[in-house]
């Protein structure tokens, strides 16, 4: 099957934020996704900005065990914002400034794979990016947050962390149990990656554990972006890519000849 | 009542493993077809697992936090009807991956579709008690499908299960069908092109003709396989094509990767670690009340953390497209580590910062985690440059590869007690053999010379280790 295949019909395109409340902002995305599920809303792209308050959004594998969760409070004590995420990996950063794209879709009865995701999704956000003058690539970074073949690099550096969960039983089988798949990217627009890097690294520090997260590896659109940003705060910065990424999905299509680049 | 397995899924493209991160059901209990069985990982996919049955969980044959092969069996149940586990291999497979609503990339079950059943088949109303009974099944297809990889080409190919049921239709080896999507997928074009083509590769259209539609036995599949290998028969029938595992296959991926990218030269030296094998000695007694066991590596880590502070050209990756070098101001040694799976390089994450015993006890607990296939994939990443060591094997000298975008290896070899000449006298000494290999790109024979100078300055004289924090 080719990856266009997997595009539903009728997908709707949603500005859907909580930007007040990050877990519940997170959360949506779960409500959402089993909404999809059990048919009872078309197939969606969310795209939402991240939390007013700035922290780190977490894997529930990150905060499995007593060591994670008592790093999750303590940083939270600190007045770092922490929420815990459906997808898999390690950290990304969460702020106003970052601007997360959410595919929820039926669960596909029809074989397919985490890549064939990876690449519906990467492909329209780099083809946005060309469109905002950036070129962009797939591929691993080693010391980059949440690390993975379908990071999107622009001049080698971490711009847009994507990771998936598929949730319950297989749609279209009269299932009891229909679920979804949610394939997210998390793009950072504008944020202070220092800090961000910084609680990172502090939050697996106390959790006990290895991983560290290398600042070099990261950019933000700002970054990219100097006069298109100028004169725009973070909040302002990620309300303007979430209305570009909005129109950008209303019109974009997974084209059927071509099934998407090769892997990153 | 008959047995059902399940096999894990293919979820991501060459991706061939997947961790269980958590079983969300354990034996005895009734589990209803989409009631989610386990929660995987891959590629920082979290995929829940739905049943593909009603029935009773039998056994978990891959335990929480460890790694299963696509196609392992992971679960058994005990289903009302017909079970799955008398049928051969191949369609067990390809079943399990098409209910799990994944892909099958893996081609060597097709080419298996002899109809042999599996002996030990658990569905005619079996009387042993259901765990041995289900151990038996799973035996019985693990035989099967051994049976099965050893008439296999071993060669991956992408297809949709229908794909390949219109193959198998057809009578076609699906190994042999060229494959035009992407990254080689071979779509339901390709087996109709290659079946109005005559179902031959060009080279094989003799030993083809000879042959045979699928339905006929192994014997003619394993013929025509040779033939379409283009090997002498003779000699091929004292082959044997052995698939490799995911891990062997990174292996293979990466060492051509750092020879091929990488200008390799290795300087070797020996360094007199006379005193180091006795403060060793002295250590060990303070070791084991820590329940730390001291190897020598620890000291080899701590030597070359000063020596890289005085030489950082080493502790560096080039940047080829910038035409850079990238120096890395902290300090992550990979140690190389040999498993029964394979080579694995678990990294001892900012040495400098790390006294002796915390790097011991770290590299202890790596490497038992790498032996039990225990270790993240965040714990073999990320390393500035690396160890590796044949001693405790037995060697000496060697050329060791660059563990790549690392710019040097050290490799250490034996400690042999020898007599050296020593102020005019002949003494008895510990030697401890060190292959350095470099990038030559980056890094000079000279720089290189000093560097292992320094190491072996450090490593003659411990005592000054012990003043590194």
């Amino acid at each position: 099957m080719s990856d266009a295949a997997l595009w539903p019909t009728g997908v709707e395109v949603t500005w859907l934020d909580d930007i007040d409340d990050g877990q519940r902002n997170m959360d949506l995305d779960v409500l959402l996704g089993e909404q999809v599920g059990r048919g009872e809303r078309p197939p969606m792209v969310r795209i939402w900005r991240g939390p007013v308050k700035t922290g780190i959004g977490l894997s529930k594998k990150d905060v499995a065990t007593d060591a994670g969760r008592a790093a999750q409070a303590a940083l939270q004590a600190e007045g770092c914002t922490v929420v815990v995420r459906q997808t898999g990996g390690t950290a990304v950063p969460q702020g106003p400034g970052v601007v997360q794209v959410s595919y929820l879709f039926r669960r596909p009865a029809t074989p397919a794979t985490t890549d064939a995701f990876y690449r519906l999704l990467c492909d329209p956000l780099m083809q946005w990016l060309r469109s905002l003058g950036l070129a962009a690539e797939t591929g691993e970074l080693p010391g980059s947050y949440c690390d993975g073949r379908y990071n999107v690099l622009v001049g080698g550096k971490k711009l847009i962390g994507t990771a998936q969960a598929w949730r319950g039983g297989l749609a279209g089988m009269a299932s009891s149990r229909p679920g979804y798949v949610l394939a997210h990217g998390c793009i950072a627009v504008d944020a202070d990656m220092d800090w961000m890097v910084a609680q990172m690294n502090r939050f697996y520090e106390l959790a006990g554990n290895p991983y560290r997260v290398d600042r070099a590896t990261a950019v933000t659109l700002r970054d990219l972006l100097p006069g298109t940003l100028a004169g725009m705060d973070e909040q302002a910065a990620g309300t303007w890519a979430a209305q570009s990424l909005v129109s950008f999905f209303r019109t974009w299509r997974p084209s059927r000849e071509n099934e998407g680049p090769g892997r990153g | 009542m008959a047995v059902y397995e399940f096999r894990f899924p293919e979820l991501g493209e060459g991706l061939h493993e997947g961790r269980i991160e958590k079983w969300l059901v354990k034996p005895g209990d009734e589990v209803k077809e989409d009631d989610v069985l386990a929660e995987v990982e891959n590629d920082k996919a979290v995929v829940e697992l739905p049943s593909p049955v009603d029935g009773k969980v039998l056994n978990i044959l891959v335990e929480a936090g460890a790694t299963a092969t696509v196609g392992d069996v992971i679960i058994t149940f005990e289903v009302a009807g017909e079970g799955n586990v008398s049928a051969t291999a191949a369609d067990v497979k390809t079943a399990a991956v098409e209910q799990a609503g994944l892909e099958s990339a893996t081609a060597n079950v097709d080419t298996a579709r002899s109809p042999v059943p599996a002996g030990a088949g658990a569905s005619g109303g079996a009387t042993a008690a259901p765990a041995p009974s289900a151990g038996a099944a799973t035996a019985a297809a693990g035989s099967a499908q051994a049976a099965a990889s050893g008439l296999s080409h071993a060669r991956e190919v992408l297809a949709t299960p229908g794909v390949r049921k219109l193959a198998r239709e057809l009578g076609i080896d699906i190994t042999q069908v060229p494959g035009t999507g992407p990254n080689g997928k071979i779509t339901r074009e390709d087996v109709e092109t290659f079946h109005r083509q005559g179902g031959v590769p060009a080279q094989a259209a003799g030993a083809a003709a000879a042959g045979a539609k699928a339905e006929e036995d192994a014997a003619a599949g394993a013929a025509k396989s040779i033939g379409a290998a283009g090997a002498d028969a003779g000699e091929a029938a004292l082959e044997e094509r052995v698939p490799l595992p995911t891990i062997r296959k990174i292996i293979a991926q990466a060492m051509a990767k750092s020879k091929y990218t990488a200008p390799h030269v290795t300087v070797m030296d020996e360094a007199n670690v006379t005193e180091l094998v006795a403060l060793r000695q002295e250590l060990k007694p303070i070791a084991a009340e820590r329940g730390v066991k001291v190897t020598y590596l620890p000291f080899i880590v701590k030597a070359m953390v000063a020596a890289l502070r005085q030489f950082p050209t080493l502790n560096a990756t080039y940047d080829e497209e910038r035409q850079e070098l990238v120096i890395k101001h902290y300090y992550h040694i990979g140690i190389a580590t040999d498993t029964e799976r394979g080579l694995v390089v678990p990294v001892v994450r900012n040495a400098d910062r790390k006294n002796m015993w915390t790097i011991a006890s770290e590299i202890e607990d790596l490497a038992a985690r790498a032996r039990s296939n225990k270790l993240g994939p965040a714990e073999m990443k990320g390393s500035t440059i690396s160890i590796t060591n044949i001693g405790s094997a037995g060697g000496m000298f060697f050329t060791p590869i660059i563990n790549y975008p690392e710019l040097a290896i050290l490799g250490v070899g034996r400690i042999t007690e020898r007599p050296i000449m020593k102020d005019g006298q002949v003494v008895g000494a510990h030697m401890m053999a060190l292959s350095l290999s470099f990038d030559h790109r980056m890094i000079d024979g000279a720089l290189a010379q000093r560097f292992i100078n320094e190491l072996k300055r450090l490593l003659e004289n411990p005592r000054l280790l012990l003043m590194e924090v």
